[in-house]
């Protein structure tokens, strides 16, 4: 008999740990960071002065109270208020683009400019390839230095006229 | 007054119509009188805004509650210095606000053209008048501020008591400037297109402006985030609002663009780039004016609903449409010779500091306007906040800290292995060592501990760098350190005050990422005697006082802070004001700032002598405002004019004889 009424005081026990459990474990800035407060000060609840975001601590201290935890008390104000009260996008379906867009556009964008990078770089040692190819012809060379000479000649005397 | 005020906004919209049509023509058909009477009637414009803007304060200063304007944003009771500033706490005067400056900036141009840019000044001023034109609009037929009542009421609405606070002269005027600066390189690199003068002296006649704007954009930014800390009284400085995102958007995307902008004038690449960038910036500024005052999404800042959001919408499309039409006309002479001579160079890195630069503007439009997009697609409201963004631009953000080390290391056009080895090696293994120590320190975050690294790296970079430089001219002039440093600034202006500005945003950094990852927070109600500790700190309650005032009451609770030795360090008085016309009072935190952290004290509530109280610590958020003065006097340093550079310019004009024809021009 000491035995069952032991077990059952146990399980009661454990019974009352794990409601209670939550309660201990959540502190109210968890939710509260997590829903915006619907005064219009574009704020979230935890840092909200206004009078409705004491209404709604007070309300997630209540529901906190009767065992609830972060998804229930989150899910409580979702259904009062609609998905505008949670501070920031759910990660699912079309609120996805809005989490994932901005990295894939860095990522891809990094991408392009990697293999743009790449070409630009491999045209600049094609080129300077094809002015090597030049420098190993002196023939061509003099003739050019003669030309620039010629010019610079030219170019001095009708300076002085 | 106020009647003559109106008279000049529209007498200042004629002129101002006039003085666009008589450059461009007087430019195209070839009658200097012309142009000229139009270049110098911007003067006019100016003087007349002027006067508008006179009458305003005039009717602020003298109470004229006929005037709607300053019925709803003034009382009797409020003091000359808030009723200066009363002109621009919403929305019409805040919109002459940007005339004023645009106008203002406008006659600084036309000066700046009279002996310059010949080519391209007609349509300089032309665009920036187009600009002041649609603004002269909208303070004349939308959003006039001289609209009047038919009976006069006893007395004004009063402002917001927010708004009553020396923030209120720093962050709207800097913020503005900046917006405005803007629209000079813009208007530069559209006139540079109109023209077909691609090459890159519109840029480098441009550089001080952009700088310049970039600077009050960045200030007002600054001093918004410390209003939001000191007044809102919620313990942080940055909240993610949209409107605060918007001023941060063209703040990004100037950035790039300082930083492009380098690479054109060097390799006289990207100049399509370039474009995108400025236009992209300038549009921002519009966008974010736009923002506080169409009504679409809410916020903070919000002047309310109003029928202004088309207009500012054309506006913007047209700024769009216009800039990307001569993009595309010009598209044949703007093909840069793209080659780089080794992809391991600044120019690379240059580029990937872009993309992280815009994707950081990117992924803050898209929060930014995703509410109207889910609103849009789906029918569903939802709020994009602080969480999202937070989550969103931090490994962002992580990136361009990261380049702002590298690229500093990497030479131009192209970096040698060894020398990247070389250059890399002492900044590495210090930032490695310190991280060691923070990490033996207990610090175990692993968010933290990557961004403290990269923070220490990109110091050791540049402090490296700067001692590196100094070394060499010790050893080669036997200057003494000092006077080397100084000699080394001096003569390479731009270089170094980048690198000062680069200290100042680590700095900031260092500020935010502490004051984000290691922030506590506690809440106590106490009665008179009773204490709280948070961290280190016991604060023991005294007691609550009440003050009314002929405006407002006051209530404060009387706190004395004691450190971990228990010596008594402060004795703070954070409290709450109950304003006359308005129903929420404001919160006055007390704030304790030592280099190490902020104890930041709201008080909260009240029953009798108990109250409640919250007690933040924020560490090293002197650190952001320090960061700030630093930011300032760097860009100063690659403001400051250069007499090398002067005389090269002077040089320059001489071999193209333009001063002289100029001159003739004039006069």
């Amino acid at each position: 008999m000491k035995v069952k009424i032991s077990a059952v005081l146990f399980l009661l026990l454990l019974l009352a740990v794990a409601t209670v459990a939550p309660a201990y474990a959540l502190s109210s800035k968890d939710v509260e960071g997590e829903l915006m407060c619907q005064c219009g000060c574009t704020m979230v609840v935890d840092v909200c002065d206004c009078e409705q975001a004491n209404q709604i601590r007070d309300k997630i201290a209540e529901l906190m109270g009767q065992g609830q935890n972060k998804e229930q008390i989150i899910a409580y104000f979702v259904g009062r208020y609609g998905e505008k009260m949670l501070s920031a996008p759910t990660k699912k379906g079309f609120n996805l683009f809005a989490w994932v867009v901005p990295f894939a556009a860095v990522v891809l964008g990094g991408t392009g400019l990697f293999f743009l990078l790449r070409a630009w770089a491999r045209r600049g040692k094609r080129e300077e390839a094809s002015e090597e190819i030049h420098t190993l012809q002196p023939v061509s060379i003099e003739e050019y230095r003669g030309r620039l000479e010629e010019e610079l000649k030219k170019f001095k005397e009708e300076g002085t006229r | 007054m106020t009647q003559i005020g109106q008279i000049a906004l529209i007498l200042a919209l004629l002129l101002a119509i006039y003085f666009v049509l008589a450059v461009i023509v007087g430019a195209r058909r070839g009658l200097p009188e012309l142009a000229t009477s139009g270049r110098w009637a911007v003067v006019v414009v100016f003087g007349l805004t002027t006067v508008a803007a006179a009458a305003l304060w005039y009717a602020f200063l003298t109470h004229d509650f006929q005037v709607s304007y300053v019925y709803g944003y003034s009382d009797r009771a409020m003091s000359t210095f808030y009723l200066v500033g009363a002109f621009w706490g919403g929305q019409e005067g805040s919109l002459l606000l940007w005339t004023l400056v645009l106008s203002a900036f406008a006659v600084v141009v036309v000066y700046q053209t009279r002996n310059r840019n010949r080519e391209m000044a007609p349509y300089v001023v032309a665009v920036m008048g187009v600009i002041l034109v649609s603004f002269l609009l909208i303070v004349n037929f939308l959003s006039s501020p001289f609209e009047r009542f038919d009976a006069v009421p006893p007395d004004g609405n009063g402002l917001n008591p927010l708004l009553e606070n020396v923030g209120m002269y720093f962050h709207p005027l800097t913020l503005y400037i900046g917006y405005v600066g803007f629209s000079v390189p813009f208007a530069f690199c559209l006139a540079a297109l109109i023209t077909g003068r691609l090459d890159d002296q519109w840029i480098k006649s441009t550089r001080r402006w952009t700088l310049f704007a970039w600077l009050f954009l960045s200030l007002g930014n600054l001093f918004g985030a410390q209003w939001a800390y000191t007044e809102l009284g919620w313990g942080g400085y940055w909240g993610w609002d949209p409107v605060e995102s918007a001023s941060f958007m063209p703040w990004l995307v100037g950035t790039a663009y300082l930083h492009s902008v380098m690479i054109q004038q060097r390799r006289g690449m990207l100049k399509v780039w370039n474009i995108a960038l400025i236009v992209t910036t300038f549009t921002l500024t519009i966008f974010g004016t736009f923002l506080t005052r169409s009504g679409v999404i809410s916020s903070v800042h919000s002047f309310g609903q109003s029928n202004m959001g088309p207009l500012f919408i054309a506006l913007m499309a047209l700024i769009v449409v216009v800039s990307a039409w001569l993009t595309l006309y010009r598209l044949p002479q703007l093909k840069g010779e793209n080659e780089l001579d080794s992809f391991l160079s600044r120019e690379s890195s240059f580029l990937f500091n872009n993309l992280i630069l815009v994707g950081a503007a990117f992924a803050v439009f898209l929060g930014t306007v995703f509410p109207l997009v889910s609103e849009a697609v789906r029918g569903v409201k939802v709020t994009v906040g602080p969480p999202f963004f937070k989550s969103v631009t931090a490994p962002i953000f992580l990136g361009l800290i990261a380049l702002m080390g590298i690229c500093p290391l990497i030479g131009w056009r192209r970096a040698s292995k060894d020398n990247i080895i070389r250059n890399f090696l002492y900044p590495f293994s210090i930032a490695l060592a310190v991280t060691l120590g923070l990490f033996i320190a207990g610090i175990r975050e692993g968010y933290a501990l990557i961004a403290f690294s990269l923070t220490i790296f990109v110091a050791s970079t540049i402090l490296l760098e700067i001692y590196r430089g100094t070394r060499a001219k010790h050893r080669n002039n036997g200057q003494n350190y000092l006077a080397a440093l100084g000699g080394m600034v001096w003569h390479n202006k731009p270089r170094y005050g980048g690198y000062i500005v680069h200290l100042g945003v680590i700095l900031m950094a260092v500020g935010i990422i502490a004051s984000q990852a290691y922030d506590k927070e506690v809440e106590f109600t106490l009665s008179p005697g009773e204490s709280g500790k948070i961290n280190n700190y016991t604060l023991v309650y005294q007691g609550m006082d009440y003050f009314p005032t002929e405006k407002r009451e006051v209530i404060t609770a009387t706190l004395d802070v004691y450190n971990g030795g228990q010596q008594k360090v402060a004795t703070v008085t954070p409290a709450k004001t109950f304003h006359q016309n308005h129903e929420n009072p404001v919160t006055e935190v007390a704030i304790r700032t030592t280099p190490v952290e902020d104890l930041y004290i709201i008080l909260e509530g009240w029953e009798q002598q108990k109250a409640a109280f919250k007690f933040i610590v924020n560490p090293m958020v002197l650190w952001i405002w320090i960061g700030g003065l630093v930011l300032i006097a760097g860009t100063i340093v690659a403001f400051w004019p250069d007499a090398r550079e002067r005389k090269h310019e002077l040089a320059r004009l001489a071999r193209a004889g333009s001063y002289v024809e100029e001159d003739k021009y004039e006069s």
